[in-house]
């Protein structure tokens, strides 16, 4: 998650103003899990890789190693979709293209099946790759600062925000503690690791409460109110870029209207 | 100039929920445009002080008092007060909530109820003065702690405070680190804000303090001008202070009879030409 976000802050696409990024990855998920179209899919599942690693310039080798993370969840959920178990009775003697037979109980793939499990995978890879271009271009700052112009409740944003910030401060301790534990061979043995990673837990939480008191009263100090109030930043709009972007989202409506029914699954 | 005591504690005692004594008659002066240093060991009282003097804290007994009027605990008053005393905590990251530098700076001067044009204008030169305006868009997790340290103070600066309290704002930095975040409290005293720090550095506190303010268990034990204060041993035992070297450079040429009466140096230059001249 730190990677994402620093990758985010040093790529190319930056500066663009968060609603025309955010606009476009929820616009263009939304086509392409409503559109029912294979070709559209893939089209976008191609246009999101350009525009995340050849635009935005975040490096293809940590794209790929994220993309493998829900790779194993899609690739189990799309293989049992795919699969089709028969039993005895009407349908018994389906088209099966690979099958093993145990008893009267048939399990194997169909080419309906195969074009289901297909469908869903392509479906997938192409929303991953829309979520992967707001989370690789757009910090959790602008993103937070999104939410709060879209009136998102302040409780909302402002636990988000605590939130987000006391990540890396927590992460930081819990890091500083277990090395200091294994300094002390806290986790030479199962045992030694058990009770470590016990006092471990003990000791962020502890921390985690420590900090929030400290900071009821560092923000009371700088006349807090109620509310995390702060100036807001500026992004600069940049009509041709947000008209560019609507263009296409439109053509890719169009080649969903266009394909529309030929749909693998 | 006259002296004005612009913030003064009058035998304020506190105690935390738990029952821990924190302070035991604490009375305190600090002059208006004054540098004071506050020493004393490790839980001596020096934060819990502090947080008496914004009103954070309320004590049990006794009172605080900012340009002679006793300071009230209503809503309207505290805001006054916490815009009159601003106050920079030892650990930035409990200071720090917010994950863009510039948007942290800010949160005083919004909370000020300024207009965003001058919201905009002191985070500016808050950020410009304490050296981080190249940081502005930087997420807070990826600065150094020395950047932090000046991030937080910035924060409290960008409110304008008359009295700037910075709590051990030496903990931790480099050497380089703590010459300039020196610089920076001598720049704000010199524009005519009240720096008031609590330090384990008695080097520090002799060299650069108007004033030296002593405590030890919840106690003043000893305040006035650093000459005084820091060659007073029963002070300086008690609080289990060591001398300051230049001091104890001085005594020791006074012993040898090289340095006549008068003032004790308080600079390594002072100290150093007086060797220069003896020398002769």
């Amino acid at each position: 998650m730190v990677a994402v976000d620093s990758h985010a802050y040093a790529s190319r696409l930056r500066s663009w103003h968060p609603a025309e990024k955010a606009g476009l990855a929820l616009a263009t998920m939304f086509i392409a899990l409503a559109a029912g179209s294979s070709l559209t899919e893939v089209t976008i599942a191609v246009l999101m890789l350009v525009m995340t690693v050849g635009l935005a310039g975040i490096p293809p080798g940590f794209y790929l190693r994220l993309l493998a993370l829900p790779a194993v969840f899609v690739l189990v959920g799309a293989a049992s979709a795919g699969l089709s178990v028969t039993g005895p009775g009407p349908g018994a003697g389906a088209d099966f293209l690979v099958a093993v037979s145990l008893g009267n109980i048939t399990t194997g793939f169909t080419a309906a099946g195969l074009s289901l499990a297909t469908g869903l995978l392509l479906r997938s890879l192409a929303a991953v790759t829309c979520l992967y271009f707001l989370a690789l271009t757009t910090p959790m700052v602008d993103v937070i600062w999104l939410l709060r112009r879209l009136r998102v409740p302040a409780l909302l944003t402002e636990l988000l925000e605590l939130t987000y910030r006391y990540i890396f401060v927590l992460a930081d301790l819990a890091s500083q503690v277990r090395t200091a534990q294994s300094c002390r061979q806290g986790y030479a043995s199962w045992s030694n690791s058990c009770r470590s990673l016990g006092g471990l837990i003990n000791a962020v939480f502890r921390k985690a409460g420590w900090y929030s008191r400290q900071l009821a009263v560092a923000l009371a100090a700088r006349g807090y109110q109620g509310q995390l109030a702060v100036m807001e930043a500026e992004h600069g709009r940049c009509p041709t870029r947000a008209a560019w972007l609507a263009g296409l989202e439109a053509g890719l409506l169009v080649l969903a209207w266009l394909d529309r029914g030929h749909y693998l699954g | 100039m006259a002296e004005t005591v612009l913030l003064e504690a009058r035998e304020i005692e506190f105690s935390y929920p738990d029952g821990t004594p924190a302070l035991g008659g604490v009375s305190a002066g600090i002059i208006q445009g004054s540098r004071v240093a506050v020493l004393g060991p490790n839980g001596a009282g020096k934060t819990t002080f502090f947080l008496h003097l914004n009103g954070t804290l309320r004590p049990r007994r006794g009172e605080v008092r900012l340009a002679g009027e006793r300071i009230r605990y209503d809503r309207a008053y505290l805001r006054e007060l916490r815009r009159t005393v601003g106050i920079v905590f030892q650990d930035p990251d409990t200071q720090l909530f917010s994950a863009n530098v510039a948007q942290d700076v800010s949160f005083g001067p919004v909370n000020m109820g300024l207009p965003p044009a001058e919201v905009r204008e002191q985070v500016r030169q808050a950020m410009a003065a304490t050296g981080v305006a190249h940081l502005q868009d930087r997420p807070t997790h990826s600065l150094s702690y020395g950047e932090k340290k000046r991030v937080a103070l910035a924060g409290v600066l960008a409110m304008r405070p008359r009295v700037l309290i910075c709590d051990e704002p030496l903990a931790f930095l480099d050497p380089q680190g703590q010459e300039e975040l020196i610089e920076l409290l001598e720049a704000e005293s010199r524009r005519g804000t009240t720096v008031v720090i609590a330090t384990h550095d008695v080097n520090l506190a002799y060299a650069w303090a108007d004033q030296v303010l002593v405590m030890a268990a919840g106690k003043v034990i000893g305040t006035g001008r650093p000459q005084e204060v820091f060659q007073t041993a029963g002070i300086m035992q008690q609080a289990g202070l060591p001398t300051p070297w230049i001091l104890e450079v001085y005594r020791e040429l006074e012993r040898q009879g090289w340095a006549a009466g008068g003032s004790p140096p308080r600079r390594k230059e002072e100290l150093l030409a007086l060797i220069r001249q003896a020398g002769c």
